[in-house]
């Protein structure tokens, strides 16, 4: 994509998510090849309209490809595709690949459907970065936690680490976490201590098993409650939280209180009575 | 599982719970015309949720007036329907039938046999209509037992199963937002089994039903920061959609709705806010 996203869509850089939002659906309706059939050119700026859409909203998925088009290489990637999605390994969710076809976000249907031009094969050569999208700031649109990658933990193998240890902990910075759990469980409790909670925490984490990686990584610290590794992990582990509450909050709402309205039948006795007395509880 | 997706009515406007009950009303009509009325016994406002999501995406033309039905038959009740109720609520039989299954496993208590009893020919027209969908439910709430009835399980593979069935049923149409709904599907799921473990937790315990989290041994603060995390990953997903329409009342849903049961449950009014931060 040789253009800025945000110029596509005719927003100001600063433009909050919903302005964003709003642009693109507004774009999306007056190119629609579907409403334009007289026009050859509307596929392919449709295709446009969705990258650069993508584009603001999604960064991560353009950083890998921006940064081998200015020749700084792809980054250290273990097995995430994209460190909002850890476990999205082995994610059959790929949508289409191809340079024809449009995307249809309004389910008009269509020809196509294919995914939009990414850019690959044309663009900058190595050594330009005339779009910056990379730089972006994104804590307006998302909060704090969002617009920096933290990246996945790599435990590094101690001296004092068993062979079993050190192999959970190759798996894991292969991105192989069954593996380094099915290792880390086959150690006697006896060998259990903060360090084999943390890897054991790390593993989890990385599989997606949240509860257990919450789990693990709090006893981890009543073993060493000051230990850096361990504190780093567990503010990690709770980035998400710290996002999501900033996010409601900035929006207006909390995720504490009780709600009056609630308050009578309608939670305690289900949805099949609740439909017949939700009305009664709203006053409608 | 049901009624965890829920608004924050004392956080919206008037405006927007007339619409919330609208669509309500609407997945009501829609169960009623196509499965009759017993089948408004699986009306819940968590499919209600589903086919806000759909409507705000695809922004279909929605079917709207007012009826009278049997819980108000005195005064004209307005509603909102599109395609998208339809799916909600196929989805609403198959999901309400299984947890009938479930339920009849379970305990094998006459409301439970009752309950399954009065979907059994809802359900068979569901089978008709999204085969899939209630294949893939059958498969998943099959494995969650089996996860249920294995001490050694992870405390997470029952949430994770249903987290994945989730995914499947929010990727119901293949365009360019299936990830993305998938991923935000899957996370809800995870979020709402867990949610629904949480608030349960005591009564489990008591009875040594299943439960992930009874082994663990975590304060309410301490599920409650699991949890929050979970709904923080799908929430990620959520705000990537271009989501306009009714933004503001799923994001009630999502936000504060969401926790009300389990602020009931262990007492987390607004001044726990105050002590947490």
């Amino acid at each position: 994509m040789d253009e800025n996203p945000y110029d596509i869509l005719g927003v100001s850089r600063d433009a909050s998510a919903d302005e964003v939002k709003k642009a693109y659906r507004k774009k999306a309706r007056e190119n629609h090849p579907d409403l334009n059939p007289n026009d050859p050119n509307a596929e392919e700026r449709m295709n446009k309209i969705n990258e650069a859409y993508e584009r603001i909203t999604n960064p991560e998925k353009f950083a890998a490809s921006d940064a081998r088009k200015r020749g700084y290489g792809a980054p250290y990637s273990p097995g995430y595709n994209g460190y909002s999605n850890p476990n999205s390994q082995g994610s059959s969710h790929t949508g289409s690949a191809g340079g024809s076809g449009y995307y249809d976000p309004f389910g008009y249907g269509g020809a196509g459907g294919g995914q939009g031009g990414t850019g690959a094969g044309g663009g900058p050569g190595a050594g330009q970065n005339p779009y910056g999208w990379t730089t972006i700031n994104f804590d307006d649109f998302f909060g704090n936690g969002w617009g920096q990658a933290t990246g996945p933990i790599h435990p590094e193998a101690s001296a004092s680490d068993s062979p079993d240890m050190r192999q959970a902990i190759l798996n894991i910075n292969a991105g192989n976490y069954a593996a380094a759990i099915d290792i880390l469980q086959k150690i006697p409790s006896t060998g259990r201590n903060g360090r084999w909670y943390y890897i054991f925490a790390l593993a989890n984490n990385g599989a997606g098993n949240t509860v257990a990686a919450h789990d693990n990584i709090r006893r981890a610290r009543q073993f060493e409650p000051n230990n850096p590794d361990y504190m780093r992990a567990e503010n990690q582990f709770n980035r998400r939280a710290q996002t999501y509450t900033q996010t409601g909050e900035g929006r207006g709402f909390t995720s504490f209180g009780i709600d009056p309205n609630w308050l009578c039948c309608c939670i305690c006795l289900g949805p099949s009575l609740c439909s017949y007395m939700t009305r009664f509880c709203y006053g409608f | 599982m049901f009624g965890i997706a829920v608004a924050r009515l004392d956080k919206i406007s008037d405006k927007e719970k007339a619409r919330y009950q609208a669509l309500y009303c609407g997945l009501c009509k829609s169960l009623k015309s196509r499965y009759g009325q017993v089948s408004r016994l699986a009306l819940s406002y968590d499919l209600v949720f589903l086919a806000m999501l759909y409507n705000s995406l695809y922004e279909p033309k929605e079917e709207t007036g007012s009826f009278k039905c049997i819980s108000h038959p005195t005064k004209q009740t307005p509603f909102a329907l599109s395609q998208y109720s339809d799916y909600a609520a196929d989805l609403s039989v198959a999901l309400a039938y299984h947890k009938c299954l479930d339920d009849v496993a379970d305990d094998n208590s006459t409301k439970a046999k009752a309950a399954r009893l009065a979907l059994e020919g809802s359900y068979g027209k569901a089978l008709e209509r999204i085969p899939e969908e209630c294949d893939a439910i059958r498969q998943s709430m099959d494995r969650i037992r089996l996860i249920e009835s294995d001490t050694h399980s992870s405390p997470d593979a029952a949430a994770n199963e249903f987290g994945s069935l989730l995914g499947e049923l929010f990727a119901h149409y293949d365009d360019i937002w299936t990830k993305t709904l998938h991923d935000f599907g899957e996370y809800l799921g995870r979020f709402i089994y867990l949610m629904d473990a949480a608030v349960d937790l005591e009564q489990d315990i008591k009875t040594g039903s299943y439960n992930p989290f009874a082994k663990l041994d975590l304060s309410p603060d301490q599920m409650r920061a699991i949890l929050t995390n979970i709904i923080g990953e799908a929430t990620i997903h959520f705000e990537r959609l271009p989501l306009v329409q009714d933004a503001n009342l799923m994001r009630s849903v999502l936000y504060s709705g969401v926790w009300l049961k389990f602020n009931q449950t262990y007492n987390n009014d607004e001044k726990s806010e105050n002590k947490q931060s």
